[in-house]
């Protein structure tokens, strides 16, 4: 039986008989068949019921889906994976996409230079690397040249030729269909009863210099909706900037789509 | 070599001037071994990597696949090699273990002492063959004598000295100084360094490393040999016995 987690690109297959488990009569936990931990006094690792790693090639899932796990996984990122989508709806040439990302980067340190970011977008499916004429450039079909010269012969690495990156159909329908105002909505369907925190949150990253994580968090973490259960303003920040609402620009600064949803969340609070 | 009449001694200095500049090309190829041992591949270095050419055959059956390896490797780069190299770079010869076997460990010591350790007996050594030479290691430098990089170093500084002394006509400086190449070669890079490039074969994930360990095997064979045919052309010209 496989655990499913669609974040992953592996499953562990876990043996049958140590997915069940029972009580014996002094309370001590077991599973019949054997299962993780061995039957007997010390509960030592079972060595025949020990998980075992299945690697499922993330190429076999169909593109929407490997974009789908992309994004999600790197959803900090996602304003600028979607700008690359959308800069490559034509062919651009790679060093212009670079350049266009390390000026996005500016007010955000990534581990992720523009190369990696471009080469995850096209192990996800939603770029292609192409040449001039829009064909598409394999690198790994690429050999070095023999040249012949004064009765010698050299051989020299090929280099590759000019490479464009270009948005294939998939990347396209996923910037045509990108709705963020629709994520901070489905936010706020989960977390309902934080509204008036997102609200307070968006309000005050919506001056001119933006707020800090700790001012931010001196404005809100009083309030008596985060005493019980007991959260931080860290917390929601994180959410709303997963859900595109608020940005890092040497301080947390609302989005366009954070505008909107605060004036929606005013609106409503006004009528209240 | 007998000084004889003119004619022989323009055929002389021919002969020191070719030796010189083979001995030159030494040191360049030493040089650049060296490098790509020391530090990971730079975007300079990388550049001009993809400009290079080689002769197809080196004469030696591992520099050839070596060259080539490392130019299918160049042919297939994406813009992303240089931060590739950099992670095989550390995958090779940094590893991520503690048991010292996670990786190609680039130091002597490692594949000649009982336990795999660092600063051992062969680290002394070496230390004392640079200093009998007048050589020390630059204090920039953290990691120790015995490191592959230092030890190449070393190779690229006495062939490009005794190039100077070919070149100013010096045979016996020149002979000198190649003895002590050739005994450093067989007492200590041509001992480990054929271990090493099997553990390179191993950890590289990138053809450029596992070219790279052919070609760094490849080269020392080639120059033993060459040592060894000029030594042993000096020894029989000269009637000079060797030290062993």
């Amino acid at each position: 039986m496989a655990h499913e987690d669609a974040t992953l690109d592996f499953r562990f297959d876990i043996p049958e008989s140590a997915t069940t488990s029972a009580t014996t009569d002094d309370g001590a936990l077991s599973a019949p068949g054997g299962g993780m931990l061995a039957d007997g006094e010390y509960g030592m690792p079972n060595p025949q019921g020990i998980p075992s790693l299945a690697y499922i090639d993330a190429a076999e899932k169909p593109a929407e889906e490997r974009l789908s796990i992309l994004l999600e996984q790197m959803a900090t990122q996602r304003p600028i994976l979607m700008g690359i989508l959308a800069l490559c709806e034509d062919a651009t040439p790679t060093d212009d996409v670079y350049r266009e990302v390390k000026a996005q980067q500016k007010n955000r340190s990534s581990v992720f230079a523009p190369e990696n970011l471009c080469e995850l977008l096209e192990r996800a499916g939603a770029l292609e690397r192409v040449d001039e004429n829009g064909d598409l450039l394999r690198l790994d079909e690429s050999e070095p040249i023999t040249i012949a010269e004064d009765d010698m012969e050299y051989i020299a690495p090929n280099p590759p030729e000019a490479a464009f990156w270009k948005t294939t159909e998939t990347g396209l329908r996923l910037v045509a269909n990108d709705d963020p105002l629709e994520r901070l909505h489905g936010l706020l369907e989960e977390d309902g009863s934080y509204a008036p925190i997102y609200r307070q949150i968006l309000s005050l990253c919506s001056n001119a210099t933006g707020m800090t994580t700790q001012e931010i968090g001196k404005h809100v973490d009083g309030d008596p909706l985060l005493q019980s259960p007991r959260f931080y303003a860290t917390k929601f920040i994180d959410r709303l900037e997963r859900a595109g609402g608020i940005e890092w620009r040497q301080a947390w600064t609302i989005t366009e789509e954070g505008a909107s949803l605060l004036d929606e969340l005013n609106t409503d609070h006004s009528e209240i | 070599m007998i000084k004889a009449d003119a004619q022989d001694q323009v055929t002389e200095q021919a002969s020191l001037e070719e030796v010189s500049g083979i001995c030159r090309n030494r040191a360049a190829n030493y040089a650049f071994l060296s490098q790509l041992y020391k530090v990971e591949v730079s975007k300079e270095l990388f550049d001009q990597l993809v400009t290079m050419r080689v002769p197809a055959d080196m004469g030696n059956a591992k520099s050839d696949s070596g060259y080539k390896l490392l130019a299918s490797y160049l042919s297939a780069a994406s813009e992303n090699a240089v931060t590739e190299l950099a992670v095989d770079y550390a995958h090779v010869f940094l590893g991520h273990g503690v048991d010292g076997y996670s990786a190609a460990y680039p130091y002597e010591s490692v594949y000649t002492s009982e336990k795999r350790l660092l600063m051992q007996a062969a680290r002394d050594e070496v230390l004392a063959i640079y200093r009998s030479q007048h050589l020390d290691k630059d204090d920039d430098w953290k990691e120790s004598e015995d490191h592959l990089a230092v030890e190449l170093e070393f190779m690229q500084v006495m062939a490009a000295k005794t190039a100077d002394a070919l070149s100013e006509g010096d045979e016996d400086e020149a002979y000198a100084l190649l003895e002590v190449q050739r005994e450093f070669m067989q007492d200590h890079l041509a001992i480990w360094v054929p271990a090493l490039a099997i553990d390179m074969g191993r950890f590289a994930r990138t053809d450029f490393y596992r070219g790279l360990a052919l070609i760094t095997e490849g080269f020392l064979e080639t120059d033993m040999q060459f040592m060894s045919e000029l030594l042993g052309t000096e020894e029989a010209s000269n009637g000079r016995t060797t030290k062993r």
